[in-house]
């Protein structure tokens, strides 16, 4: 009987889960207009009314298609811990099921993402996870020739670790040199840990290694991704300039929310909304968003430690001059 | 499995025909018959946990490859970026010492109106003193670090300027309307950069002199002319009936030209241009009608590294569209001497165009703008 209890029971957490998943953006989405509209319902409907669900969807994506990666290869090195150590308990811990079911495919796809979408200060911590599921899946899988099993399970771990030290040397120096200490730790641990992380834990202590992270971070995750998300801009920033022709100007600054023939709707940084009579406007102007400080100062080899591939890839566009407008001045005044 | 087999093992029974007594006896020979059936059944050895001999696994294989392949793209990556090929700007910087220096003496000219002259405030202006705050600031100087100091013509292959108090200053570039030639650059210890300015031979003379038009060589024969020594512009007058005054520096020439001991002043038109704008009724400026270009170039010495960054300033500033400071600087000193100038060039008013130099961009880099 009970045999065939657990895999019912765990059809139906995993039916659960898949109607949860899909829920969670969701749920982001509304609560950001929410946020938004800070917390006033009549303002809230006239977003819902008028923002586009593509162009939040977008904002959710590019805010957060690194999580996507972090989550599946972290599951994949605890799960993959986790089968090694103690392989009669891959029952009993939907951690293991899950890594042992994971497509080899997805861990691929997965790094390649993070290669290119995480900042450089975790990329160490990239390759680190990169090698500990290699060789953690060589030895879950094969109990074969033993210079091959060195090979994965030591060999390419150094050495990865090694390269990826000599790389960012200059940053660890450098961040220790100004004191930056958790970054000088997120570059320079990682390279150390690799070796380490690409066998069997003692079976005794494997599941508090591996399980109960797991499900801490599973239950802290939302909450950063949530944070990250409410922060995330879902409107344009922009200022127009009002005023009656012939007339005396004045600058409306806050996020565009719609034009029609009519008005044009401005949602003002105190949550008002204010509606402007087309006529009215006399011109408008997209502002850049305020950049925020970098966390890091480091560079490693003239690559700043917040810029990630993905960000030198792609062209930018810098912003140098202010519009006036931005800062509620008219721009031609009289 | 093995556990549970060794502690509790079936008993085997047999049935045979059912002894006659009683109940104790049976009991009795129950008991005998177990024992036996147990000591011809001993429990049997715990199967040993061995490993499965190694054998041949592709899929292993292939896992070994594939981290080999990732040290190797590593490896490759790192090698790619650090190891061989051009320079960087980083080591140029070491290796020219730029790192090291705390200000950057350059040595400019300092008494040519328009392309560099020091006032009586102190005050440094000119094509030149704004090219060669562009090259300063590019190497990491603020305009506070950057010395000039006046230069003769003949010094500035030596590299030798003269600080006001006259004592003798060792440059590390020259900046000072200075010609690019086979000769000079077959000269031991100079190296000049790519050209930063062209322009060509012209003549001054005084208008209340009322010298007859100039518009070749053939109208200067008879005249005594004035030109700077070294200079390119000497080279042209050799051989031809006309009379040769050389003197060191500019304002010794115009000094010449003024109290009557020569016709006329022949040199670069961009330096004879800037006469003419500052007393425009007193000169009169010709186009000479050469062909030559003469080509201005920043002299290193022979600091090769220090030549390839001053190149890649250069190249910045003709390649980026964004990078006006080359534009500026020519509105600024040159242009605005045209509309006394009339017809008479003055400049290309355009950047001599400036090869790419070898110089390693790393990808995350922007090197050249």
């Amino acid at each position: 009987m009970t045999v065939a209890f657990v895999p019912r029971k765990r059809r139906a957490q995993l039916n659960w889960l898949l109607t949860v998943l899909p829920a969670f953006p969701l749920v982001l989405l509304v609560l950001r207009l929410w946020y938004l509209s800070r917390q006033d319902l009549p303002t809230m409907l006239l977003l819902v009314q008028y923002i586009s669900p593509l162009g939040m969807i977008s904002a959710l994506i590019i805010t957060l298609i690194w999580t996507v990666p972090a989550v599946i290869l972290v599951l994949r090195l605890l799960g993959g811990i986790l089968l090694v150590s103690k392989p009669d308990d891959t029952g009993r811990s939907m951690l293991a099921v899950t890594a042992l079911r994971m497509p080899d495919w997805v861990v691929l796809l997965a790094a390649m993402l993070a290669a290119f979408t995480w900042q450089l200060r975790l990329l160490p911590t990239l390759c680190m996870l990169i090698v500990a599921i290699l060789g953690l899946t060589a030895a879950q899988r094969f109990r074969g020739v033993r210079p091959l099993m060195v090979w994965i399970t030591l060999g390419v771990p150094i050495l990865v670790g090694a390269l990826v030290l000599a790389f960012v040397w200059p940053g660890i120096t450098a961040a220790l040199r100004t004191g930056e200490m958790s970054t000088a730790i997120l570059l320079g641990v990682p390279p150390l840990l690799g070796p380490l992380l690409t066998g069997p834990v003692p079976a005794s202590a494997a599941r508090l290694f591996t399980h109960w992270p797991a499900v801490g971070a599973a239950l802290v995750a939302p909450l950063l991704i949530g944070i990250v998300f409410l922060r995330a801009p879902v409107l344009p920033n922009s200022a127009v300039e009002v005023g009656p022709p012939g007339g005396a100007i004045e600058v409306v600054r806050g996020q565009l929310i719609s034009v029609d023939d009519t008005s044009t709707t401005v949602l003002q940084s105190a949550g008002d909304v204010t509606f402007i009579p087309n006529d009215q406007v006399r011109s408008k102007t997209l502002c850049p968003e305020p950049v925020r400080p970098p966390e890091s100062s480091v560079a490693v080899r003239g690559w700043p430690l917040s810029a990630s591939v993905l960000s030198w890839i792609a062209p930018t566009r810098r912003v140098t001059e202010v519009d006036p407008r931005c800062l509620g001045r008219p721009l031609n005044p009289r | 499995m093995p556990e549970s087999s060794s502690r509790f093992a079936w008993p085997l029974r047999r049935r045979m025909p059912g002894p006659d007594g009683s109940a104790e006896d049976i009991a009795v020979q129950d008991v005998a018959e177990r024992e036996a059936a147990d000591r011809r059944l001993p429990p049997p050895e715990p199967e040993p946990l061995v490993d499965p001999p190694p054998r041949f696994n592709l899929a292993m294989f292939r896992l070994a490859a594939l981290g080999l392949a990732l040290v190797l793209a590593l490896a490759l990556a790192v090698v790619r970026v650090f190891v061989g090929g051009p320079p960087s700007v980083a080591e140029l910087r070491a290796e020219s010492g730029v790192d090291t220096w705390t200000v950057l003496p350059i040595g400019v000219k300092d008494d040519q109106p328009g392309v560099a002259l020091r006032d009586k405030n102190g005050v440094w202006s000119g094509f030149d003193i704004d090219v060669a705050y562009m090259v300063a600031e590019d190497l990491g100087f603020r305009r506070d670090d950057v010395r000039f100091y006046g230069m003769e013509s003949e010094d500035r292959l030596r590299m030798q300027a003269v600080d006001l108090a006259g004592k003798r200053v060792p440059v590390k570039m020259v900046i000072a309307s200075f010609s690019i030639t086979a000769e000079r650059e077959a000269a031991p210890g100079v190296t000049f950069s790519q050209p930063y300015l062209f322009t060509e031979q012209s003549v001054l003379t005084l208008t209340k002199k009322k010298h007859r038009p100039v518009s070749t060589l053939r109208d200067l024969y008879g005249d005594k002319v004035c030109s700077l020594s070294t200079a390119t512009s000497v080279n042209v007058f050799t051989g031809r009936d006309i009379d040769v005054i050389s003197r060191n520096r500019m304002r010794e020439c115009i000094a010449d030209l003024r109290s009557g001991n020569v016709d006329a002043v022949s040199t670069d038109a961009a330096i004879l241009a800037g006469f003419k704008n500052q007393s425009p009724s007193e000169f009169q400026h010709w186009d000479l009608g050469l062909e030559k270009t003469e080509a201005y170039g920043v002299n290193v010495g022979d600091n090769l590294a220090l030549k390839k960054l001053v190149d890649l300033t250069l190249y910045r500033s003709y390649a980026d569209p964004a990078d006006d400071r080359w534009e500026t600087a020519y509105q600024r000193n040159l242009q605005s001497e045209t509309a006394q100038n009339g017809t008479t060039p003055i400049a290309v008013a355009q950047q001599p165009r400036v090869s790419r130099p070898a110089i390693r961009e790393l990808p995350w880099e922007d090197v050249f703008g």
